[in-house]
C-alpha cells in the first residue's frame, strides 16, 4: 500500500504518520488519532458535521483528504477544551439546550467559533447565516442560536 | 464513500505542474479547493491515477488591477472573492456571486479556477463572469493562451481546457462607474441553498441622468448545459428607456434562452424557465429601485 | 396544574448527556473500535428490479486486504429470511437472493481491513442481472398482470382490508353534507444525522455474539434476531448505543444487526457495518408513508362532524419491515380531537421496486392528521365557518374524558379548549387577519395554519398485527414494557440502569427527576447507565412516544421497591411501624415526627455492611428491577369492529403557523410560529421545548422541502442531501412555545409522551397555512410536500380560472 509522510499539528500538538493518499481528513483524525467529536454523515459537503478548523479556517473534513493538510494546523472539539474544562462555547450549548443526539454538535460549534472571533456581537440573523451550513435534525435550531447568543456575551 | 488508490503530487511550481501533467495525460487532475472534484472521486466517478495538488503553487494566487480589469488567480477562493476590497469595490456582482455559494466552510475552499472548470451548469461565479465579459489565461508546458469564458465553457462538466492545461487566472473588465450589477439566485428552499433553480447575473450600464440602457449583459446559471448570456434580451434591452413593459419583454425573451434539462418531482423543466423570468425582472426591479 | 403535589417533575436541570456530547464523547457506534476489528461494505443492485444471473465474486477476493466476499444465497445457508409483522408470504433476505426488488438492495457484501478496501472490493464483484419488468407506480402495481415483486405472494397488493367502525353507511346517507377530496402524501424520511450501523463480535469460544447498536426493541424482539443467526437467544448480547438521531429509523435495525453479525461470525473477526449517506437513502429501510387517500366527511349544516370514511393506498415498497402497522397505529387517533361518531378505513398495502418503508417519527399518524386537518379546511370553506370556531365546536371536551373513539381506542384525558384559549392568548389572530389583509393589497400573501391535533403515546404493540385476522398473525404480540434497575449504594448515591439506548432525546433526565422525586434528593445525585441485553430487562425502547412515560413508570415502581426496604430497616431501627415511614429531604423518618429520622446514608450502610442489625425478612444491599407494564391497554375484538385501547396517553397540540407565499416563485417563508401542547404534567419544560422545537422544523421540511423520489425507470433522484433538502437555520422560525398540564390519570406523575407530537401536527398545520395563503385563488393543499413549482402552478390555473369566469360573466351580461 503506497502511503505518504504527512506531518500536522492537532490542537497543539505535532503528528507524524503515514497516510494512503486516499484518506479523507475526517477519517484521518477519527481513526488514526482517535478524535471522535467529528463525524461523517453526508458524504456530500452538505451537512457540516464533519466541519474542522485548518489554518484559521471552517472547512468540510469530508472534502479534503489528510494528505492535504499535510504542514497544516487543525483545530478540532477536543482543541477547544481546557484539559477538563468546557470551552465558553461548549458551556453555552449545554446551558441553553444547544445539544440534544450530539451528531452535528462538533461542526456547530467549531463553525460558532469561527464565526465569533470574526463577530464577536452577533444579531440573531446573522448567527442563524452563519450556521446555514450546518444541519441538525433535533432542535429546530433556537436553542443552537441561543446557546451561540449566550457564548458571545461570555466570551 | 471512499475514494479510489491515486498518487498525489503537491509541485512548487507552475513548471513542476506542467512535467506532472505532461506524463500522466488525461489520467491526470488538478486540485485546487477539491469541493467538487471529491465528491466525484469518493463516488468513484472519476478516473485517474494521479491527483496534482495545486496549494503551494503561489503564482494561481491574488488580485491586481491591469488596464482597466482586475486579473484574479484562478485559486482564489470564493470566501476570498467574496471579502476582497479591491473585488468588492470593482466587481461587486463577482463578490455577491461568490458570497451565494453554499455557506462558509465550502466557500473557504472552493476556488473560482475549480468553478468555472469543473462547469457545472449551476456555477454561481460562472453567472457573475459571464455577465461581466471575464476571460480565462490557461497555461500549459505549450504555452499561454487567453480565451473567453463563454467559449471556455462547452457543456456540463465540459470546456475546452486541454488535459495538460490549467486555469492560472481570470480576467475581467471593470465596468465604468455607472454601471451597476445585480446577482440572483433561487433555490427550492427560502435561504436558496437548496436545490439550485436558476441565478441570474445582470450587468446594466445607463445613459447619466435618465434610464436608457446603453449596455446590457445578462446571464443565466442552471437553465441550459452551460451557464448563457441572453443575448436577444440584451440586444432588446440596449437602446431602450427602462419601464414595466420593457422590463417584461426583456424578462421573457431571456426566458426564451434557456434550455433546461431534466424532470423531477420537485423541479420541473418548465418551472426553471419560468424562473428565470422571473429572477431576470427583479434583478433588473431592483437595480432600478436602487435596492441592489 | 401539579406543581405543590410534584417537587422535582417539572424542573429544568442540567442534562448530564449534554456535557458528554459537547465534549465530543458521543461513543456512537462509528466511534466503536475493536481489537483485529474489520470493515464491511455492501455491494448494491444497480437495477431496480431483475433476476440476479450470476455473481462472480474471485476478483474481489483476490484483492489485498479482503478477508471475505459472500452473496445473499452464501448468506442464506446460515441464516432465515428477516424478522417483519407481515401477514405474508412476503420474504425479505438480508442480502438478495436470485432477484433484486429496489436499486440500491444488497447483492453481496465485502469484509476487509479497512472500508477503502472493502470499497475496493465491491467495485470488483460482477453481477450479471436479467432486467424484469418494473413497477413504480401505485395504481399499476394493482392490476391483476402487473409484474410481481413477490411472486410468491401472488400480488402486489400485500395486504387489504376494509374495516368499519359505528354506522358509517347511515352517518354519511343522513349528513347534510358530504364533502370528498383525494389527498396525498409523498414519501420522505426522518434522515437522522447518523446513518444505521452495527458492529458485530463473534467469540467462537463461548459462540457468543456481542452487538453494539443504536437500535430499539432488541429486548423483546431479540430473540427473532438470535433465530436469523442461529444462536440461541442467551448468546446474543445487545450494547446499546447512543444514537446520532434515530427519529424512528433505528426503530428495528434487523438487516444491518443480523447482516453484521454474520459477517463476523462468519470471518471470526470483529466486524463494523456503517452505512454511508447514499446506502441510508437507497437501502436504509427508512423511507416513511407514502399515500394516496380518498376521503369523504359527513357534516351537519351546523359544522358538526358526524363521520369519516376513507381508502388510503399505501406505496409501500419493496418489503414490510412493520407490516402495516402505520395505518394501524393511525387508527389510534383518527378522528383527532373530534367527536366523530363513526369512521371506516378501507386499507391497500401496495408493493413497487423501491425501497421500504420502515419507523419514522410519526409513524403513519402524521397523515391522518393531514387528511382529518385538511378535511375539516374544506368544511369551514364550504360552510362559510371561521376555521377556529368550526374545530371548537367540535371538540371533545375535558368532562367527557377517558373517551372511547369509533375505533376502540381510549384517550386518557386532555382539556382541548383550554389549549384553544392559550393558543389565542399567545396568538393575536385579529392582528394577523389584519397584516393578512394589509399584505394582500400589496400583493404579498401571508397565511395563517391553525390545527387543532391530538398525538397519541404509549402504545401497546397490539398494533403491530390487529389490522390481520388472528388465524394470520405469527407474532400476537400484547405486550410493550420497560424495565429499569435501581440502586442506591453505600454512599448513598442512586443509579439507574436503563436497557434501551437514548436517541437523542433525554431518559437520563427522567430517571433522574423520578428518582428525585420519589426519594427527595438532588437529581445530581443520580447516575444513569445503560446495561446490555444479557441483562434480560424486558424492554421496547423510544418508539411511539413511549419512553418518558415508561422509564418514568418503571423508576417509580423500583422506588417503591427500595422505599419499602427502607422503611423496614428504618422502622426496625427506628421502633416504629414501616408503615409509618416517610422519606423527604435524603432522611427516612417517622410521619409526622422529623426528628426521628436516620438518613439514606445511615441505611444504606446498614443494608451494605451490618445484615444482623437488619429484620431478619430484609436481604442486604439496596437494589431492585423493575418492570413497568404499558398501563392501560385492552384486547381486540375478534371481528376487530373494536381494536381495544392501544395508544391511550393522548397529546394535543394547537399549531399556528405563520407562513408567506411568494406566489411568483411558489417559495414559502415560515416566519412566524406558536405551538400549545399538553402531554399532561410537563417532567422537564426546556427539553420538552427541544423537541417541540425539532419537530416543527422537522414538519417545516415534510411540507415543503423533503422528498424521496424515483423516477418512472426505478433510478433514485435523491441519492444524497444535494438532492433531500433539510431546513436549515434560515428555513425554521424561532417557535413560541407554550403548555397546558393535563395530568394522565393512568401514568406515573400523570405524564404523556411528547416525542412525535410536534412532527404529528405540523405537517398538516403547515399544509392549512399555504391553503390559508392562497385562499384568494381558491387553492386547496392536496398533496404533502408542497413543491414550489406546483403552487406557481396551482396559482396560474386559478388566475386563468378566474379569467374564464370573469369572461363568462361579461358575456351574460352582454
Amino acid at each position: 500500500m503506497e502511503t505518504y509522510t504527512i506531518n500536522v499539528t492537532v490542537n497543539g500538538r505535532s503528528y507524524t504518520r503515514d497516510v494512503e493518499s486516499r484518506l479523507l481528513l475526517v477519517d484521518f483524525l477519527r481513526d488514526e488519532l482517535k478524535l471522535k467529536a467529528i463525524q461523517s454523515s453526508c458524504d456530500h459537503g452538505s451537512c457540516g458535521a464533519c466541519d474542522v478548523i485548518v489554518d484559521g479556517m471552517v472547512v468540510r473534513g469530508c472534502l479534503m483528504f489528510a494528505i492535504q493538510a499535510d504542514g497544516c494546523d487543525i483545530l478540532t472539539l477536543e482543541g477547544l477544551m481546557d484539559g477538563d474544562n468546557l470551552h465558553p462555547i461548549q458551556q453555552a450549548f449545554v446551558e441553553h439546550h444547544g445539544i440534544q443526539c450530539g451528531f452535528c454538535t462538533s461542526g456547530m460549534i467549531l463553525t460558532a467559533y469561527d464565526f465569533l472571533k470574526r463577530s464577536p456581537k452577533p444579531s440573531e440573523p446573522e448567527i442563524r447565516e452563519a450556521i446555514r451550513g450546518n444541519i441538525c435534525r433535533c432542535t429546530g435550531y433556537q436553542g443552537i442560536v441561543e446557546s451561540i447568543k449566550a457564548a458571545a456575551k461570555k466570551l | 464513500m471512499k475514494a479510489r488508490k491515486f498518487l498525489y503530487e503537491k509541485p512548487s511550481t507552475i513548471q513542476e505542474a506542467f512535467e506532472l501533467l505532461d506524463k500522466h495525460g488525461s489520467r491526470a487532475k488538478v486540485v485546487a479547493g477539491g469541493t467538487d472534484l471529491l465528491v466525484l472521486m469518493k463516488e468513484r466517478q472519476v478516473e485517474l491515477d494521479c491527483l496534482i495538488d495545486l496549494r503551494k503553487i503561489q503564482s494561481l494566487e491574488g488580485v491586481r488591477q491591469e488596464n482597466g480589469s482586475l486579473v484574479i488567480g484562478a485559486r482564489c477562493t470564493h470566501t476570498f472573492l467574496s471579502e476582497d476590497e479591491i473585488i468588492l469595490k470593482s466587481l461587486p456582482i463577482l463578490a455577491q456571486a461568490a458570497g451565494k455559494v453554499s455557506c462558509r466552510a465550502i466557500r473557504n475552499k472552493g476556488t473560482v479556477g475549480g468553478n468555472l472548470c469543473n462547469a457545472s451548469p449551476a456555477a454561481d461565479t460562472a453567472v457573475a463572469l459571464l455577465a461581466l465579459d471575464a476571460e480565462v489565461g490557461l497555461v500549459s508546458s505549450q504555452g499561454r493562451r487567453l480565451v473567453a469564458l463563454r467559449d471556455f465553457l462547452t457543456g456540463p462538466n465540459e470546456t475546452i481546457l486541454k488535459a495538460n492545461e490549467i486555469m492560472e487566472y481570470l480576467k475581467v473588465p471593470v465596468p465604468g462607474p455607472e454601471a451597476k450589477g445585480n446577482f440572483q439566485k433561487l433555490g427550492l428552499s427560502t435561504s436558496g441553498d437548496g436545490l439550485y433553480v436558476v441565478s441570474v447575473g445582470v450587468v446594466l450600464n445607463l445613459a447619466a441622468g435618465n434610464k436608457m440602457v446603453k449596455s446590457a449583459a445578462i446571464a443565466l446559471g442552471n437553465v441550459a448545459p452551460t451557464a448563457i448570456r441572453a443575448s436577444e434580451a440584451e440586444a432588446f434591452l440596449t437602446g431602450k428607456t427602462i419601464s414595466l413593459g420593457v422590463i417584461e419583454e426583456t424578462g421573457r425573451l431571456a426566458k426564451e434562452a434557456t434550455r433546461p434539462k431534466g424532470e423531477y418531482p420537485y423541479l420541473t423543466e418548465e418551472y426553471r424557465r419560468n424562473m428565470t423570468e422571473v429572477l431576470v425582472c427583479r434583478a433588473i426591479n431592483q437595480w432600478v429601485a436602487g435596492t441592489v | 396544574m401539579t406543581e405543590g403535589k410534584l417537587k422535582w417533575i417539572g424542573k429544568n436541570i442540567k442534562r448530564v448527556q449534554s456535557e458528554r456530547l459537547v465534549a465530543g464523547r458521543g461513543k456512537f457506534v462509528a466511534d466503536i473500535e475493536l481489537a483485529n476489528m474489520k470493515h464491511a461494505a455492501v455491494v448494491h443492485s444497480t437495477e431496480p428490479h431483475a433476476r440476479i444471473v450470476s455473481i462472480d465474486t474471485s476478483k474481489a477476493k483476490a484483492l489485498p486486504g479482503v478477508i471475505a466476499v459472500f452473496t445473499g444465497a452464501e448468506l442464506a445457508l446460515h441464516t432465515t429470511p428477516l424478522p417483519s409483522t407481515c401477514e405474508g408470504p412476503i420474504y425479505w433476505p438480508v442480502v438478495a437472493v436470485d432477484k433484486v426488488r429496489y436499486l440500491g438492495e444488497s447483492v453481496a457484501v465485502v469484509v476487509a481491513e479497512t472500508r477503502e478496501i472493502a470499497e475496493d472490493g465491491c467495485e470488483l464483484v460482477e453481477v450479471v442481472y436479467d432486467p424484469l419488468p418494473l413497477v413504480m407506480d401505485v395504481f399499476k402495481a394493482m392490476e391483476p398482470d402487473a409484474p410481481l415483486i413477490h411472486e410468491i405472494h401472488g400480488s402486489n397488493i400485500a395486504f387489504h382490508r376494509k374495516l368499519t367502525f359505528g354506522e358509517v353507511e347511515k352517518h354519511l346517507a343522513e349528513a347534510d353534507h358530504v364533502f370528498r377530496d383525494r389527498l396525498l402524501w409523498s414519501r420522505t424520511m426522518a434522515m437522522p444525522l447518523e446513518t444505521n450501523g452495527a458492529v458485530a463480535d463473534w467469540d467462537s469460544s463461548i459462540g457468543m455474539l456481542t452487538i453494539y447498536v443504536p437500535s430499539m426493541m432488541l429486548n423483546i424482539f431479540g430473540h427473532l434476531l438470535a433465530d436469523c443467526l442461529k444462536i440461541p437467544a442467551n448468546k446474543l448480547n445487545f450494547v446499546p448505543l447512543a444514537a446520532g438521531g434515530n427519529f424512528g429509523t433505528k426503530t428495528f435495525l434487523a438487516r444491518q444487526i443480523v447482516l453484521t453479525g454474520l459477517c463476523s461470525k462468519l470471518t471470526n473477526y470483529p466486524v463494523k457495518f456503517v452505512e454511508d449517506r447514499y446506502e441510508h437513502i437507497s437501502n436504509g429501510d427508512a423511507h416513511s408513508s407514502d399515500r394516496v387517500y380518498e376521503v369523504e366527511f359527513a357534516v351537519s349544516n351546523e359544522g358538526i362532524f358526524e363521520s369519516l370514511r376513507f381508502k388510503v393506498i399505501d406505496n409501500y415498497g419493496a418489503y414490510l419491515l412493520f407490516g402495516v402497522g402505520t395505518h394501524a397505529n393511525s387508527l389510534s387517533q383518527i378522528t383527532g380531537p373530534y367527536k366523530i361518531k363513526s369512521c371506516e378505513v378501507d386499507l391497500y398495502a401496495v408493493m413497487t421496486n423501491r425501497c421500504q418503508q420502515s419507523a419514522s417519527r410519526g409513524f403513519g399518524s402524521d397523515c391522518g392528521n393531514f387528511i382529518l386537518e385538511s378535511m375539516v379546511n374544506l368544511a369551514a370553506r364550504e360552510l362559510k365557518m371561521d376555521p377556529v370556531k368550526i374545530r371548537r365546536k367540535n371538540l371533545i371536551q375535558p368532562e367527557e374524558f377517558p373517551y372511547k373513539i369509533p375505533t376502540g381506542n381510549e384517550y386518557d384525558s386532555g382539556n382541548y379548549p383550554a389549549v384553544m384559549d392559550k393558543a389565542l392568548e399567545m396568538f393575536d389572530m385579529a392582528k394577523w387577519r389584519r397584516k393578512q389583509e394589509e399584505g394582500r393589497k400589496e400583493g404579498r400573501y401571508i397565511g395563517i395554519g391553525w390545527v387543532s391535533g391530538n398525538a397519541r403515546s404509549t402504545y401497546n404493540t397490539t398494533e403491530f398485527w390487529f389490522l390481520s385476522d388472528d388465524e394470520k398473525v405469527a407474532l400476537r404480540t400484547t405486550t410493550a414494557a420497560e424495565t429499569v434497575e435501581l440502586s442506591i449504594d453505600q454512599q448513598a448515591n442512586f443509579t439507574v440502569l436503563l436497557n434501551s439506548p437514548s436517541i437523542g432525546n433525554s431518559p437520563e433526565t427522567v430517571a433522574q427527576l423520578a428518582v428525585a422525586e420519589e426519594f427527595d434528593i438532588d437529581p445530581e445525585r443520580v447516575s444513569v447507565l445503560y446495561t446490555t441485553s444479557t441483562h434480560h430487562g424486558i424492554s421496547v425502547g423510544a418508539t411511539g412516544s413511549r419512553q418518558t412515560v415508561m422509564v418514568a413508570g418503571a423508576v417509580k415502581g423500583a422506588a417503591n421497591e427500595l422505599k419499602r426496604r427502607l422503611f423496614k430497616v428504618a422502622a426496625y431501627k427506628l421502633e416504629a411501624n414501616a408503615e409509618d415511614m416517610v422519606v423527604a429531604g435524603g432522611k427516612v423518618y417517622i410521619k409526622g415526627s422529623p426528628d426521628k429520622s436516620m438518613t439514606i446514608e445511615e441505611l444504606a450502610q446498614i443494608t451494605y455492611l451490618r445484615n444482623l442489625e437488619m429484620p431478619r425478612d430484609v436481604s442486604s444491599g439496596l437494589h431492585a428491577m423493575y418492570t413497568y407494564d404499558q398501563p392501560h391497554s385492552t384486547m381486540p375484538s375478534k371481528d376487530r369492529s373494536d381494536l381495544g385501547i392501544f395508544y391511550p396517553m393522548m397529546g394535543h397540540g394547537v399549531h399556528i403557523p405563520v407562513v408567506e407565499v411568494d406566489i411568483e416563485t411558489g417559495l414559502v417563508k415560515v416566519f412566524k410560529y406558536v405551538a400549545v401542547h399538553d402531554h399532561g404534567t410537563v417532567v422537564s419544560p426546556d427539553m420538552l421545548k427541544g423537541q417541540i422545537a425539532g419537530g416543527i422544523a422537522q414538519g417545516i421540511g415534510m411540507s415543503i422541502m423533503e422528498q424521496v423520489a424515483y423516477d418512472d425507470k426505478g433510478q433514485l433522484l435523491t441519492p444524497n442531501l444535494i438532492r433531500y433538502l433539510i431546513p436549515n437555520s434560515l428555513e425554521v422560525p424561532p417557535p413560541e412555545i407554550g403548555f397546558v398540564e393535563t395530568p394522565s390519570p393512568w401514568t406515573a406523575y400523570g405524564v404523556k409522551g411528547a416525542g412525535e407530537a410536534p412532527r404529528i401536527i405540523s405537517p398538516a398545520a403547515m399544509a392549512m397555512a399555504i391553503e390559508d395563503a392562497l385562499s384568494p385563488f381558491g387553492i386547496r393543499v392536496r398533496k404533502l410536500p408542497i413543491f414550489p413549482h406546483e403552487i406557481v402552478k396551482l396559482v396560474q390555473e386559478a388566475k386563468e380560472r378566474a379569467t374564464e369566469t370573469t369572461v363568462q360573466k361579461m358575456g351574460g351580461e352582454r
